[in-house]
């Protein structure tokens, strides 16, 4: 097991190497000047000289490029060009929030997917079906910050019982950050789960038809009994690929979601980066984003032999 | 029976804590507190180095200048009680003003004054205003002299009337007075030890700045002027929440978690409008929308084209729609807030579409589409542009709108790397100033659109003369730039604040930045 772990974060090396050239010159390829946007529209272009001279963006690309990887081998992802912090600091900082966030919504909305997934296929073509289907497609119908906004003005602007803005770390207060987190979970719990649901009720679909789900009822198991020990393990295992996927892709892509519930997450963090043309910012976020698919994806992979038996670790 | 009574109570428990959750007191208060909506973090905590807007509005409350704008743009006194001019008028002598004291409560001294000047102007400053106050720009600083601890010398290479102005403009800091205790033992900007009726406090980065109210502030006799005027901290706490979005800001508005949302754009009011509890105020704003156009270029190098795009734009009705109303048609680069908005300035361009025709015709203009770059940033310049592109083409003009984000629009305004450009210029309260954006030589700084050297002449005179003298420069200014339209002004924009019923004393002005001194939140908080 220990050897596999170590072969994929092995293998995947080379992709976060890849990764890594293609970031940072596909960042300066964006039409902009950091030092532009930074210094501002009365600047002069002595002024932005000098700053371009101070951020090293006065170099070759490929001297930046060499100067930027070598300190990414130790470790240093360069400062903020915008407001001067470490971005290694940024990064943690704001995952911190990403992640909860993220990781709370999705094992919420796996948790739904599961359920309702489950009980549609199982109750194929009738009422109940119709209902969780509809439910499942009129959320992917819902833009999420759409639906922030509907729960930030029902649940914040009416009802007065969550806040509407602000953030408190978990570190200070962790009861007091659940509460500013309910709503942006809520959010996207609900808009993740319509996939979810989808792909868990094809799955179980196809497990129900199989030859061992008609023994194991002519062996006289009960219904549930066939539906969580037979039918749920070998169903899920396309929806825990989905899940990873979507971890993968939330981390980096919750910026809706953060700005609408003024949330310091990553992915504000990005798109400011982005707008800021700040190269440092924008890198980092999509290195670590990279980082995460890979060891959610190894995650899953390792998570996979659990649910189906066919599938080992070699 | 028993596992639906369990589930019962389970889903009671859950309900219970979340409301217990939901009603949990807040910590207690440490005294009043006024939260104000600003839409990104601040860049940082030294005035006039690493700006933006929101970093100078920040900053205007912690630390104050020698001089500063009054509500008109006219300069006053602010940390120095006076100031005389030398017969060559090349040398300025401020006297301070008793009784100042620093944030730290050392008071403050003509050599606290000459160390931030040093600062400032030092090798390795990336101050705003540095190449202001240099051979090529309004005049160089020669000398600095403190002949006694009250009084400040400046010494300039050449007269220069200018100088007050530029000193205490805001996007250069109000070239504030800091204390050197503002920086670490390593010589790095620590935080900002001013003289403001705010000290600062606290910076959590992107979620807030919170100031805290400095009891030892000596105000200036007088009320809420520009930024200068009588400072008075009517709140314990000032915290500046930082909410990019405008439909986050509101709800927090309408629930009472905020008490001021300021410079929303006339489209994001539809909701907030008419709601109860909640105030509007508004004012012109200095910042002007504008057409740049490349006069170099070889469609639009003949002037007659550009008159007749010119003439081809109904002004007024491209404002009521662009800003919904809240604007005001101004053809003038002179903001119409400024004492020098004269006769000359308040003619409109009039639409003449058969006189455009004929102009378009007599050009030899075929119908080349002519790129006209706009941004969403902010939201009335593309407005505009749509607008525009339909009017242009009724008169001939073949505009092709291109839509870029903010960064990469401005880097095509940088490099001069375009046909014609929607650009909202950001306010500058002395109409030298705005003009001298538009004036220059486009070799050396590409951005200036407008480079006969009769116009950089005039620009000139602009800023050595005074009074009536400097109105008949700025009127031939104006006319010689209506004539040559190198570009097209539009409208001077309002800034729009809303608040909750219970702030008392908020007042919008002509340069934008807030003005929290004054303010009471009236228990809001």
């Amino acid at each position: 097991m220990i050897g596999y772990i170590l072969r994929r974060l092995v293998l995947a090396l080379p992709t976060l190497f890849l990764v890594a050239i293609m970031v940072f010159f596909l960042v300066r390829l964006i039409p902009g000047d950091p030092a532009q946007v930074m210094l501002g529209e009365g600047a002069t272009p002595e002024a932005v000289a000098a700053l371009h001279k101070e951020l090293g963006l006065d170099q070759p690309i490929y001297t930046q490029f060499a100067i930027w990887f070598g300190h990414l081998l130790r470790g240093d992802l360069g400062t903020s060009i915008s407001t001067g912090e470490p971005v290694g600091r940024l990064l943690i900082d704001r995952a911190q929030t990403t992640g909860i966030v993220v990781l709370l919504s999705v094992g919420l909305a796996t948790l739904i997917a599961i359920g309702a997934g489950m009980v549609a296929a199982w109750r194929r073509g009738s009422l109940l079906d119709l209902a969780v289907m509809s439910g499942a497609s009129l959320i992917l119908a819902i833009p999420s910050f759409w639906l922030g906004l509907l729960l930030l003005l029902v649940f914040g602007v009416w009802l007065h019982w969550l806040p509407v803005v602000g953030y408190i770390p978990f570190s200070e207060d962790p009861l007091g950050a659940l509460l500013f987190l309910i709503l942006p979970i809520a959010t996207l719990t609900i808009s993740e789960s319509g996939v979810l649901i989808r792909m868990m009720r094809s799955s179980a679909i196809d497990v129900l038809r199989l030859d061992f789900v008609t023994h194991a009822r002519a062996k006289g198991l009960a219904e549930r009994t066939v539906l969580m020990r037979h039918v749920f393990p070998n169903a899920f295992a396309p929806t825990l690929t989905l899940v990873g996927l979507t971890i993968g892709r939330l981390f980096g892509g919750i910026a809706v979601i953060e700005t609408v519930f003024t949330l310091p997450g990553l992915g504000r963090l990005m798109v400011t980066g982005v707008l800021a043309r700040d190269y440092p910012v924008v890198q980092g976020c999509l290195l670590f984003t990279a980082l995460i698919f890979v060891l959610v994806n190894l995650l899953v992979d390792l998570l996979y032999p659990l649910f189906d038996p066919r599938v080992t670790v070699q | 029976m028993r596992k639906a009574l369990s589930g019962l109570i389970l889903i009671a428990i859950v309900a219970g804590v979340c409301l217990a959750l939901a009603r949990r007191a807040p910590p207690r208060a440490e005294g009043s507190i006024l939260r104000v909506r600003i839409n990104a973090d601040i860049l940082s905590s030294d005035p006039g180095m690493k700006r933006d807007f929101n970093t100078d509005a920040v900053l205007m409350h912690v630390v104050e200048g020698l001089v500063a704008p009054r509500e008109d743009g006219t300069i006053v006194p602010m940390l120095a009680s006076g100031w005389t001019l030398s017969p060559d008028k090349r040398t300025y002598r401020f006297t301070l003003r008793p009784g100042i004291r620093f944030h730290n409560g050392a008071p403050l001294t003509s050599a606290d004054v000459k160390w931030s000047f040093d600062r400032y102007l030092g090798a390795d400053s990336h101050w705003r205003c540095k190449s202001d106050l240099s051979k090529k720009g309004i005049a160089a600083i020669t000398a600095m002299r403190t002949p006694d601890t009250h009084t400040f010398e400046v010494e300039l290479d050449r007269p220069a009337p200018m100088f007050l102005g530029t000193i205490a403009r805001i996007d250069c800091g109000s070239t504030a007075i800091t204390h050197r205790d503002s920086l670490g033992a390593d010589g790095k900007w620590k935080q900002p030890i001013g003289t403001g009726p705010f000290r600062w406090d606290t910076w959590r980065h992107n979620q807030y700045i919170e100031l805290r109210r400095f009891a030892d502030y000596r105000p200036l006799p007088g009320g809420t002027d520009g930024n200068a005027g009588g400072k008075h901290a009517l709140v314990d706490r000032l915290r500046f929440m930082v909410i990019p979005d405008s439909s986050s800001a509101a709800a927090a508005l309408l629930r009472g978690s905020l008490d001021l949302v300021e410079g929303l754009a006339p489209n994001e009011l539809g909701g907030i409008r008419g709601a109860k509890g909640i105030r509007i105020a508004s004012a012109l704003s200095a910042e002007e929308l504008s057409i740049l156009l490349q006069t170099g270029d070889p469609v639009l190098r003949d002037v007659r084209l550009r008159q007749a795009l010119a003439i081809s734009i109904d002004v007024a009705a491209v404002t009521r729609a662009a800003s919904r109303g809240w604007g005001r048609a101004n053809s003038s680069p002179i903001a119409v807030s400024s004492p020098y908005y004269g006769a000359q300035e308040r003619l409109l361009i009039q639409r003449d579409l058969a006189r455009a025709r004929a102009l378009v015709k007599a050009s030899g203009y075929k119908g080349e589409p002519i790129e006209l770059i706009a941004s969403h940033t902010p939201p009335d310049m593309y407005d505009a542009a749509i607008v525009i592109q339909a009017m242009a083409r009724e008169a001939g003009i073949n505009l092709q709108v291109v839509v870029l984000d903010w960064a990469s629009q401005f880097a095509r305004y940088s490099a001069g790397q375009y046909q014609a450009m929607i650009f909202q210029f950001s306010a500058r309260l002395d109409p030298s100033l705005m003009f001298g954006v538009l004036i220059g030589d486009r070799a050396t700084d590409p951005r200036k659109v407008w480079n006969t050297k009769d116009a950089i002449d005039l620009l000139h005179q602009s800023t050595v003369l005074d009074g009536a003298a400097r109105q008949a420069v700025l009127d031939t200014l104006d006319r010689d730039f209506r004539a040559q339209v190198p570009a097209i002004l539009l409208y001077n924009s309002r800034r729009i604040s809303v608040m909750r019923s219970s702030v008392r004393g908020f007042r919008p002005w002509q340069a934008g930045t807030q003005r929290l001194w004054n303010v009471d939140a009236g228990g809001a908080g």
